[in-house]
C-alpha cells in the first residue's frame, strides 16, 4: 500500500480510499451484473428448464453461458431508446439515477473484512471507516431513498401499468420500512453501539460452546422480520409489486427500454447485494469466521463473501420458489404480522437486559 | 468532516456511471422513431384516458402510519444503544413509550384502518 | 463545500417555489434536504444527517408525493394570489430573515466560536443523543410520544369517513 501511495504521489490513506472506493464500486456493479446470470441459470436448475448456454465468447468458449450477463449488456447499448410522447422527459430520464445511486451508495458502511495495521497505520475494510457517527443509520437512510426511483420511473411514464406498480410498491416498500428498522434498534440494544463494526465485534466468540455467538441465535424473531423485510425492500419475489408482470405487465418499468431499462434491472440486483451484505452483517458476524478467534484478513473476507453470496443465492432460490402475494394479504402481513413480532422481539430483549442479561 | 470524504466520491461516481453509459448508448444506438412507437403502452389498443388518476385514501393513511412509526423507531434508537446503561429504568420508559404507541395501534387496527379489500 | 451545499439546499428550496409540476417541485425539496443533511455533516453531526434524511426524505417527502399523486389535480392553479396578500407575506419574509439573523449574531455558539477559534467539535453520536434525551428531556420523550399518538388518531380521524 505504501509503495502503492508513493508510485501516484498521495499518502497511503487516500490511495487506500480509493482503491476501497474501486473495490466496493466495481464489485457491487459486478456482482450484480453477474448475478443476472446466476438468477437465469437458477431459476433453470429450480423449475428444470434449460437456461442461458448459448452465448460464447469469440463463438468457442461457453462456460455455462456465463457471456450472457456481457452479451445482454451489448444488446442494451444498441437498442433504439424511447422515450413516449406523454411522459414527463426530465422524470423519465432522471428515475433510472434515483434508482441507481442509492442501490450503488447502500454498501458504503459495512465492513467486509477485519481491520488490520500495516506499517503503524491501521486500515478499515469498509468505505466509511468505522466511528463515523453515522454507522447502521445510513443503510436505512439510503435504503428509505429507494422509493423514489419506482415512484418517479412510475409517474414520469404516464402508462396505467407503471402508476399502479409503483404506487402499490412503493406504499409496500414503506410499510416494510418499520418492521425493518424496529428489527435493527433490536439489534442496537444487544450491541450496545449502531455502528456495524461494533455489532460485528459483539458477535465474536461462541454461544453454549457450540453455536458461533451471532446475533440470529439471539434474536430469531428479529431475524425473520429483517429477513422478510428485506424481500420487501429489495422489490423481490414474493413481494414484486412494482413489476408484477402477470398482473400489470412490467409494472413501473413498462415503458422503460435499452440502457435505461438496465440501469433500473441492475439497481434491483444491486439492492439485493447489499440487503444480502446487511444480513450477513447484522445476524451472521459479519467477517467472523466460527470457532477462530482471530481470522487472517484474508479468511475474514472469504467468510463475508461466503455468507453474502449465500444471502443473495437464497434471494434467487426463493424468487423460483414461492408464488407471488396478494396485495391484500402482503399490507395485512406487514400491518399486522411483522410490526407486531418486531415490536414483541423489542420488547421481550429489553425484559431480558433489564434483568442483567 | 474527515471521513466523509469516501462518501462524497462515492456519489461522484455513481452519478457519473448511468451518465457515461447512457450518453455511450446514445452514440451506438439506432433511432429511427414512428408515431406508434412513442404511443404509450397500453397493451395494443389506443390510451384511452388520463394515466395519473386519482388514488384511494389508503395510502395516504399507510404513508401517515409510515411517519408515525418512523419517528418512533427514531426515538427508540437513542434508547436502545443506552439500554445496557439503563436497565429497569430503560425498561420502564420503553413501556411507557410503547404503551401510547400501542394504544393508537389497537385503535386504527380497530377502525380498520390496516385492512385492504 | 459549505458553500457546495448551501447551494444545493438553496437551489432546491428556490426550485420547489417556482416549479409548476407539483412532482418535480417534490423532487427539489429532496435535493433541499440533501444539502442540509450535507451540512450537518459539515457540522460534525453525522446523527442529524442520517435522521434528516431518514424522517424526512424517506418519510415526509413520500407522504407528500403519495398526497400528490393521491390527488393528482390537472387543474392550474387559479391565477396569482391577490397583490395585498403578495406583499404581506414578503414583508413577513422580510421581518422574519431579519430576526433569524439577528438571533443567529446574537447567539451564544457564535460568540464562543469566535473567542476559542479553530478548536473542532466531536462528532456526534447517538450515545449522545440518548445521555442527554434520557438525562434532561425524559418529559419531552414521553410527549413525543403522546404527540405520535394524536397523530395516528388524527389521520384515522381525517380519512374515516372515506373508508
Amino acid at each position: 500500500m505504501d509503495k502503492l501511495a508513493s508510485l501516484l504521489h498521495t499518502s497511503p490513506a487516500i490511495a487506500w480510499m480509493v482503491a476501497k472506493l474501486v473495490i466496493v464500486f466495481a464489485g457491487v456493479f459486478s456482482l450484480a451484473a453477474v448475478w443476472t446470470w446466476v438468477e437465469r441459470r437458477g431459476s433453470a436448475m429450480i423449475q428444470d428448464r434449460i437456461g442461458p448456454n448459448r452465448a460464447a465468447l469469440f463463438g468457442k468458449i461457453k462456460i455455462i453461458g456465463l457471456a450472457q450477463p456481457l452479451a445482454d449488456g451489448i444488446k442494451f447499448f444498441f437498442k433504439e431508446d424511447l422515450v413516449p410522447h406523454d411522459a414527463n422527459k426530465g422524470l423519465f430520464w432522471l428515475a433510472p439515477f434515483l434508482a441507481l445511486v442509492p442501490a450503488l451508495m447502500g454498501f458504503a458502511v459495512i465492513p467486509f473484512g477485519r481491520s488490520f495495521v500495516s506499517g503503524g497505520q491501521e486500515y478499515h475494510l469498509a468505505l466509511l471507516d468505522p466511528g463515523n457517527g453515522m454507522g447502521l443509520l445510513y443503510p436505512l437512510a439510503i435504503g428509505g431513498m429507494a422509493v423514489y426511483g419506482v415512484l418517479v420511473a412510475a409517474w414520469s411514464s404516464n402508462n396505467k401499468w407503471s402508476i399502479l406498480g409503483g404506487m402499490r410498491s412503493s406504499a409496500a416498500m414503506v410499510s416494510y420500512e418499520i418492521g425493518m428498522s424496529l428489527a435493527v434498534v433490536a439489534l442496537f440494544m444487544r450491541a450496545g453501539g449502531y455502528d456495524p463494526s461494533e455489532i460485528i465485534t459483539a458477535q465474536g466468540g461462541t454461544l453454549w460452546k457450540v453455536l458461533p455467538n451471532w446475533n440470529i441465535f439471539h434474536q430469531p424473531l428479529g431475524f425473520i422480520v429483517f429477513f422478510t423485510c428485506m424481500f420487501a425492500e429489495t422489490n423481490r419475489l414474493p413481494f414484486d409489486f412494482a413489476e408484477g408482470e402477470s398482473e400489470i405487465v412490467a409494472g413501473f418499468n413498462t415503458e422503460y427500454g435499452s440502457m435505461k431499462f438496465s440501469l433500473l434491472a441492475l439497481s434491483e440486483y444491486c439492492h439485493l447485494m447489499t440487503a444480502s451484505a446487511l444480513m450477513a452483517t447484522l445476524y451472521f458476524g459479519g467477517w467472523q469466521v466460527p470457532f477462530v478467534q482471530d481470522p487472517s484478513v484474508m479468511l475474514s473476507v472469504l467468510s463475508f463473501l461466503v455468507k453474502m453470496l449465500f444471502f443473495a443465492w437464497v434471494f434467487v432460490w426463493i424468487r423460483w420458489t414461492l408464488p407471488r402475494f396478494r396485495y391484500d394479504q402482503l399490507m395485512h402481513l406487514g400491518w399486522k404480522a411483522m410490526l407486531p413480532m418486531s415490536m414483541v422481539n423489542l420488547v421481550f430483549h429489553a425484559w431480558r437486559m433489564s434483568q442483567g442479561h | 468532516m474527515r471521513g466523509y470524504a469516501s462518501i462524497l466520491l462515492l456519489i461522484l461516481v455513481a452519478v457519473a456511471l448511468p451518465i457515461i453509459i447512457l450518453n455511450l448508448s446514445r452514440l451506438l444506438r439506432p433511432s429511427w422513431p414512428s408515431a406508434a412507437k412513442y404511443a404509450t403502452y397500453e397493451c395494443g389498443i389506443v390510451t384511452t384516458n388520463e394515466a395519473r388518476e386519482k388514488f384511494s385514501v389508503r395510502y395516504y393513511l399507510v404513508a401517515v402510519m409510515f411517519l408515525v412509526f418512523d419517528v418512533e423507531t427514531v426515538f427508540l434508537m437513542p434508547w436502545a444503544i443506552q439500554m445496557k446503561e439503563l436497565a429497569v429504568f430503560g425498561f420502564i420508559e420503553l413501556g411507557l413509550f410503547l404503551f401510547l404507541l400501542l394504544f393508537g395501534y389497537g385503535y386504527i387496527w380497530s377502525k380498520g384502518a390496516l385492512t385492504w379489500e | 463545500m459549505f458553500i457546495t451545499f448551501a447551494l444545493i439546499t438553496l437551489l432546491g428550496a428556490l426550485g420547489m417555489l417556482l416549479q409548476k409540476n407539483v412532482v418535480v417541485a417534490g423532487l427539489c425539496m429532496v435535493a433541499a434536504f440533501f444539502g442540509v443533511a450535507g451540512l450537518f455533516v459539515l457540522l460534525a453531526n453525522p446523527v442529524a444527517a442520517a435522521l434528516q434524511i431518514i424522517v424526512y426524505t424517506g418519510a415526509i417527502m413520500v407522504l407528500v408525493l403519495f398526497v400528490i399523486m393521491m390527488l393528482n389535480s390537472h387543474e392550474e392553479e387559479a391565477g396569482a394570489a391577490r397583490p395585498v396578500q403578495r406583499w404581506l407575506s414578503l414583508a413577513l419574509i422580510a421581518v422574519l430573515a431579519f430576526a433569524a439573523v439577528k438571533l443567529v449574531l446574537a447567539s451564544a455558539g457564535l460568540n464562543a466560536l469566535a473567542v476559542k477559534g479553530a478548536e473542532m467539535p466531536q462528532a456526534m453520536t447517538l450515545q449522545k443523543v440518548g445521555t442527554t434525551l434520557f438525562a434532561d428531556h425524559l418529559l419531552g420523550f414521553e410527549v413525543a410520544g403522546l404527540v405520535l399518538l394524536a397523530a395516528m388518531i388524527g389521520a384515522v380521524a381525517l380519512t374515516k369517513r372515506n373508508l
